[in-house]
């Protein structure tokens, strides 16, 4: 497919974006408002059941796990947990320091604050929060932010509690955190005004700034998240849930609109064929693939199903990696317990299964025009499986569903469950309704936080001035690179990297420290939080003087964070570095040279030499040293020869 | 409800609750469902449902309120139909299967009857029991229920005429045939109510069992369905007696039948608040049916036998606790005013001030030990009252002659007393009955598990 013409198209888009706050306590008990270290104490087991409406309707998007009947295991942290999140005791008032937070970013983007906040419930069956509902609550409304692509609105910023995590699954029952239910969050979904892919990743990126820019957010992984929502000219709103990264979004948004356009092009054809909505009438046919050389079907019960005048449209292309067919099968494993289908459209030669089909085709009357589908298992629960086949079949010529999607790695999305109608809201009467006064507002006004942009652009000059080397009048150089500076800036280790250069560490050491040594360690499960100025400024003064190598500081760092009272001393002792002395290190170059003297002469050949040394040396001596004492050690060697 | 001030605004302009607003204030203007006040908030605001279902207040200081003449968006008025309770439609009928067990279910109100309004967030009785079992089709799995509802009240404000009130009804459908009786009740007082039934029910041979719920029915996370699947497995099992059914862990995985007399509301909130009291429970039920005997003391089921109603009682009973610092006066004063019997609440063993102190209320109820009765619990709740151990406890039960409560619990020996006063105006005749236990409220010998280390913390 060629490059789409958005505007053309009619996308439409609008972000949410989840993000967690930094608060003392939860949004509406004593906890602590963190996620848990420590095992759980208890596990608590439930069971939600579907509440009916008062004419026994049942909203759709509350059935899934409910329905499956499963069983909920919540897992219980004493510090981060008590009988609220339990839902064994009422809520208590809401968190006056979180409810300021997100009345500072509605400020921040100019949306208007109602004059009493009243806190509601969402209902929410799928386990992850214990009462069956998520408290939440509108603090801002009809807001705007610009954009290089144009203004955007804001329609709603939303106050709420965070649900349980979930940590496992085991047949039929699921587990959850305790600890994460109740941390507040702040919520912002902006009106559909975003026309292109980019610019919902800007909108994306310049929320999460703004949010970050309060200092009073959580920060890493899972602390914020997004959604998207995208329809086009003729399709319809589809949320995109669980956008992770910022990158992808662009990718997400435009293979949703290649979706809907796939789809609405399926539904023109299938118009102008006349295509008749499909009764899934299932028909026993396991004689026909008894002998079959298929392991998929040979001795198994299989059913099928004929759809009249449907040939082709499920190997159709809808996206650039998925069919008709795929997105038919997603349908079936998300909405039953049977794995998928197999179609007449499909290469049937990788399933072996092209003789059996032929046969079917044959017995059940079919003709070229027509596709089979045919599915493995109980008679109840194929039947199921064809009548969601046929559900989805049908619904290609009324149009796109409106729909929650899954957000996947690859930049694809499945189908997760259908949109939720706001007939989830009903008020939660056990918090009383909290009144915002003109001083509050007034004090939020007055002291609202400097944009992490404006501020970046700020510290950037600070810091370039301070990291201009001095070349005769006029010409000025920084230390470090322009590209290193900001990963500093945007890191927030700004204020550390700035003392760390004041005192007179070198800036190329620090920044390398500062933006990838930490983030490495982070990565592989250090507690890098725990390192302080001091751990930072020692470690440098053994480097200095040249009592700890380079190569060595992430193990050091590694054993300070372990035990923040070690000195730079004791942990360079505990991480067993045993410093070479440069007599060492001479034996070593001389007995290397002497096995490898062929390599001496050449510039690759030295090269290699080097790595060989290193090999033997690394992280116990300075590399500049290592490299200083071989360069020596040759020149003897070519004079002795 | 709303202020005097906002009701005229809102009267001039002929908006009534539900109707769509507009409200204009300066630059902003906002729309949508005006809804009814809830109790907190402030006073000058008015509450609008916005369409995104969100409620806010706006202060109508310097505000204009009008009907709005944009019609709603169809997703929201259709939501309008569902929640505001005018187009109710007729229930689906529950299909009971004729050849389950005939039980009659007596809802009475309180939370487990009770039913937000998705719109409003007010709480209503829920007008047809038939709706509560909406939400749980597994009953028709069980029993063959029907189903009314003779007062819809919230348990604290329930009265002893309405335990007699209910007495008469269990009995009317036991004897008609019903292999039990489920009751529906606010959990507050609700045993109470399960320790007078436990009394006026004589002769009983059917289960009768009383359940409550800690969260409401509208909730998906509802204590009342497992509740009263599990009460259903009771109603129709041999255990003969009144008790109460609800959660026996904060768990969904099973129920405790607690007898009558020995059951106390230990947690303001938890779903597994009742707890018994110097017995182990009758029973743990499962959802699933299955029963688990743990007390084998209870009457077995005999469907021919015909259960008597004997509900006749002396209302003007006091129950008075006793603290440092407390004054007995407070016994005059009920005298004064027609108090015919008392339960206080000692401390510890059972005891009183004593002469000793500056309050003396051994005293006080030695004045009037020849005609008014005084029964004595203790504050400790587990446990039994003993009359002999300490010279202190001999002033009150030797010299006083007061009587010893054994190990009933306050809440049971004030409903028995009251009971036992119906009957005897017999200072001899109503210690005897004190100390007769009719409906298991005395047990003979404690056992140890009764009061284990996880007695309150299973």
């Amino acid at each position: 497919m060629s490059e789409l013409d958005y505007s053309k198209l009619g996308l439409k888009c609008g972000i949410e974006i989840h993000q967690q706050l930094e608060t003392q306590h939860k949004l509406f008990c004593m906890c602590r408002s963190r996620f848990s270290e420590a095992k759980p104490s208890l596990e608590v087991a439930r069971k939600l059941r579907v509440v009916a409406g008062e004419t026994g309707e049942i909203d759709i998007a509350a059935l899934g796990e409910v329905a499956k009947g499963v069983e909920f295991v919540y897992r219980v942290y004493p510090e981060e947990s008590c009988l609220i999140e339990l839902d064994e005791e009422p809520p208590g008032n809401m968190n006056s320091e979180a409810l300021d937070i997100v009345l500072t970013v509605a400020e921040m983007l100019k949306c208007e604050v109602p004059e009493e906040i009243h806190v509601m419930r969402k209902t929410v069956l799928d386990g992850s929060n214990t009462s069956g509902f998520q408290r939440t609550s509108v603090a801002g409304l009809r807001g705007k932010m610009k954009t290089s692509f144009g203004e955007v609105g804001i329609e709603n910023i939303c106050l709420e509690e965070e649900s349980c995590q979930i940590m496992g699954r085991d047949g039929n029952r699921v587990f959850y955190g305790l600890d994460r239910l109740g941390i507040p969050l702040v919520e912002i979904g902006t009106s559909p005004d975003i026309r292109t892919p980019e610019q919902a990743r800007e909108v994306a990126e310049m929320l999460g700034m703004i949010v970050r820019s309060t200092e009073k957010v959580k920060r890493g992984l899972g602390t914020i998240r997004q959604d998207v929502n995208v329809s086009i000219e003729g399709g319809a709103r589809v949320e995109i849930k669980g956008a992770q990264e910022l990158r992808m979004i662009p990718k997400f948004v435009e293979n949703e609109a290649l979706r809907q356009a796939s789809l609405i092009e399926i539904k023109k054809d299938l118009h102008k064929a006349g295509f008749k909505p499909v009764k899934p009438k299932v028909v026993h046919v396991s004689h026909i693939f008894k002998d079959s050389e298929s392991k998929i079907t040979k001795d198994k019960t299989t059913y099928a199903i004929l759809v009249p005048d449907f040939a082709g449209y499920l190997k159709r292309q809808i996206t650039p990696t998925r069919t008709l067919g795929n997105e038919v099968a997603n349908y079936v494993r998300a909405k039953s317990e049977m794995k998928g289908i197999i179609h007449s459209d499909e290469e049937l030669e990788k399933y072996k299964l092209t003789k059996d089909f032929e046969k079917l085709r044959h017995e059940m009357k079919a003709g070229h025009g027509d596709t089979l589908i045919i599915a493995v298992g109980e008679e109840k629960a194929v039947e199921k499986t064809m009548a969601i086949v046929a559900e989805r079949i049908n619904q290609l010529v009324v149009g796109v569903p409106t729909e929650v999607r899954k957000a996947l790695d690859t930049g694809e999305t499945e189908y997760m469950r259908p949109l939720p109608g706001a007939a989830r809201l009903y008020p939660e009467t056990d918090v009383p309704p909290i009144r915002i006064t003109h001083a509050r507002l007034a004090a939020i006004r007055k002291n609202l936080p400097e944009l992490l942009e404006d501020k970046g652009k700020r510290i950037t000059l600070n810091l370039t001035e301070k990291l201009q080397i001095k070349d005769g009048a006029s010409v000025k150089k920084l230390k470090i690179s322009d590209e290193i500076l900001k990963q500093i800036i945007k890191s927030g280790k700004h204020k550390l990297f700035e003392k760390l250069i004041d005192d007179g560490y070198d800036p190329k050491i620090v920044s390398t420290i500062l933006i990838s040594t930490l983030p490495y360690l982070k990565r592989s499960g250090v507690a890098v939080e725990k390192l302080e100025e001091h751990h930072f400024s020692e470690i440098l003064n053994k480097l200095k003087d040249g009592k700890l190598a380079k190569e060595a500081i992430p193990d050091v760092l590694k054993a300070i964070a372990k035990e923040p009272e070690l000195s730079a001393e004791q942990a360079i002792r505990k991480t067993k570095i045993i410093e070479l002395t440069i007599e060492d290190l001479k034996l070593i170059i001389i007995k290397t040279l002497d096995k490898n003297s062929e390599l001496i002469g050449d510039e690759r050949g030295e090269k290699i030499l080097l790595g060989l040394v290193m090999q033997q040396v690394r992280g116990k001596i300075d590399t500049t040293v290592v490299m200083s004492e071989l360069r020596i050690a040759i020149n003897k060697h070519k004079e002795s020869k | 409800m709303y202020s005097h001030e906002i009701q005229k605004i809102l009267d001039h302009g002929k908006i009534s609750v539900g109707d769509r607003i507009l409200v204009e204030k300066g630059s902003k203007s906002y729309e949508g469902l005006l809804m009814p006040k809830t109790s907190h908030g402030d006073e000058k605001t008015v509450l609008v449902k916005l369409d995104s279902g969100y409620n806010i207040g706006i202060d109508i200081t310097d505000a204009n309120i009008s009907r709005s003449h944009i019609r709603e968006p169809k997703d929201v008025a259709d939501e309008a139909k569902y929640e505001f309770g005018r187009t109710s439609k007729e229930l689906l009928e529950i299909a009971f299967d004729a050849n389950k067990p005939h039980v009659a279910l007596i809802s009475t109100g309180g939370t487990i009857a009770s039913r937000v309004d998705y719109r409003t967030g007010g709480v209503y009785a829920v007008e047809n029991p038939k709706e509560l079992l909406h939400n749980i089709p597994e009953l028709s799995h069980i029993v063959n229920l029907e189903m009314f509802s003779p007062m819809k009240k919230m348990s604290e404000d329930l009265d002893p005429e309405d335990w007699q009130h209910l007495a008469r009804e269990v009995a009317k459908e036991l004897n008609a045939g019903k292999k039990g009786v489920i009751i529906t009740h606010g959990t507050d007082t609700l045993h109470y109510t399960a320790a007078a039934l436990s009394f006026f029910l004589q002769n009983l041979h059917k289960p009768v069992v009383l359940v409550g719920a800690q969260r409401s029915s509208d909730r998906g996370s509802s204590d009342a369905g497992m509740n009263l699947i599990c009460a259903a497995h009771v109603a129709v099992s041999d255990i003969a007696e009144v008790g109460t059914c609800m959660h026996g862990s904060t768990s969904d995985d099973y129920c405790h039948f607690i007898r009558g007399t020995k059951v106390r509301k230990m947690h303001t909130t938890r779903r597994d608040a009742f707890r018994p009291i110097n017995e182990p429970a009758l029973a743990k039920i499962y959802h699933s049916g299955r029963v688990e005997i743990l007390n084998k003391n209870y009457r077995k089921r005999d469907d021919k036998k015909h259960v008597e109603v004997d509900a006749k009682i002396e209302p003007e009973v006091a129950l008075l606790k006793v603290y440092p610092g407390a004054d007995p006066k407070v016994i005059d004063f009920h005298v004064k005013n027609g108090v015919k019997g008392f339960v206080i609440e000692g401390t510890g063993m059972g005891h009183v001030p004593t002469d000793v102190a500056k309050k003396p209320w051994t005293l006080a109820i030695g004045k009037h030990a020849e005609t008014i009765p005084f029964v004595i619990t203790s504050q400790t709740i587990f446990g039994r009252v003993n009359p002999y151990v300490y010279t202190n406890l001999r002033k009150l039960f030797t010299e006083a002659k007061a009587i010893p409560g054994e190990d009933m619990t306050s809440e049971t020996a004030y409903v028995k007393l009251m009971w036992v006063l119906g009957k005897t105006k017999s200072m001899e005749k109503i210690r005897e009955m004190m100390l007769t236990s009719y409906a298991g409220e005395i047990t003979p010998r404690t056992q140890a598990d009764a009061f284990s280390a996880e007695g309150l913390n299973e």
